[in-house]
């Protein structure tokens, strides 16, 4: 089973063997939570969407097409539960919005890594804070999703091109913004 | 060659066939003027590298398999 690809995994949940399910989250929880996360997220959020994910996977099974890529429609469900997040959460009038005031708990992280790298790595996370959510987006996906150009084309509905001209721009933008960071 | 930073991203993300691949880097040896533009988008693409997250904590996990086992039980019934 464990030998199955992703797309044959999700077709035997969508015919009714759920217990299915707990290989394809073996295999993307970590890549999601980190989606979530660098998104600006909070870790407690970030896990609570991630469930969230796979109970919509489960909820909406059918929609999953079997000649269909796993990783774009997992990545579209998770696009759309985090902004029902948001959007409920501004309703309740509780806004998390990222600012650079709120990515300070990346400061909590675990200290396996030195001193620099996770100065470097916070600082990226305020730069990443201070783009537009479709370019934070793009750059996120692009990371957490194995760097496809195709796919990243599918989970947004353009094309493979045009999915390389916006990752180039907010890919400058967002050093542009790093640089700035750095100078202050 | 058009759209060279957008093909040096793909280069770099490993978005290239085999043949691409070889044929861009022909292209660079061949044009050293574009070296420092590919240079770039290089230190760029290294930047989006140093993001990370932690680790989920195990109640993630537990929340998971609560979840799909009261999927199970309504399929059973």
């Amino acid at each position: 089973m464990n030998s199955l690809s992703d797309n044959a995994l999700m077709i035997k949940v969508k015919e009714g063997d759920l217990h299915t399910l707990g290989l394809l989250y073996e295999r993307h929880k970590k890549k999601l939570f980190g989606f979530f996360y660098n998104l600006g997220n909070n870790p407690s959020i970030s896990e609570d969407l991630v469930q969230n994910v796979f109970y919509r996977m489960l909820k909406y099974k059918d929609s999953f097409a079997s000649d269909g890529q796993f990783g774009a429609w997992m990545f579209r469900v998770a696009r759309n539960v985090n902004y029902d997040h948001h959007q409920k959460a501004s309703k309740r009038g509780f806004s998390e919005e990222k600012n650079i005031e709120n990515v300070n708990y990346a400061m909590e992280d675990p200290i396996n890594e030195t001193q620099n790298k996770k100065d470097n790595s916070l600082l990226l996370r305020k730069a990443l804070a201070q783009l537009s959510e479709e370019k934070r987006q793009l750059l996120v996906l692009c990371k957490f999703q194995g760097l496809k150009f195709s796919e990243l084309a599918q989970v947004l509905d353009i094309s493979e091109g045009a999915a390389k001209v916006r990752v180039h721009r907010a890919l400058k933008e967002l050093k542009s913004v790093f640089v700035q960071l750095e100078k202050q | 060659m058009e759209n060279f930073e957008e093909e040096s991203m793909a280069y770099l993300a490993g978005g290239l066939s085999a043949t691409e691949e070889s044929a861009f880097e022909e292209f660079l040896r061949e044009n050293q003027d574009y070296q420092s533009r590919f240079e770039e988008v290089k230190s760029s693409w290294v930047l989006l590298s140093a993001l990370d997250s932690p680790e989920p904590s195990e109640a993630m996990d537990d929340g998971f398999i609560k979840m799909l086992d009261t999927a199970e039980r309504k399929q059973a019934k």
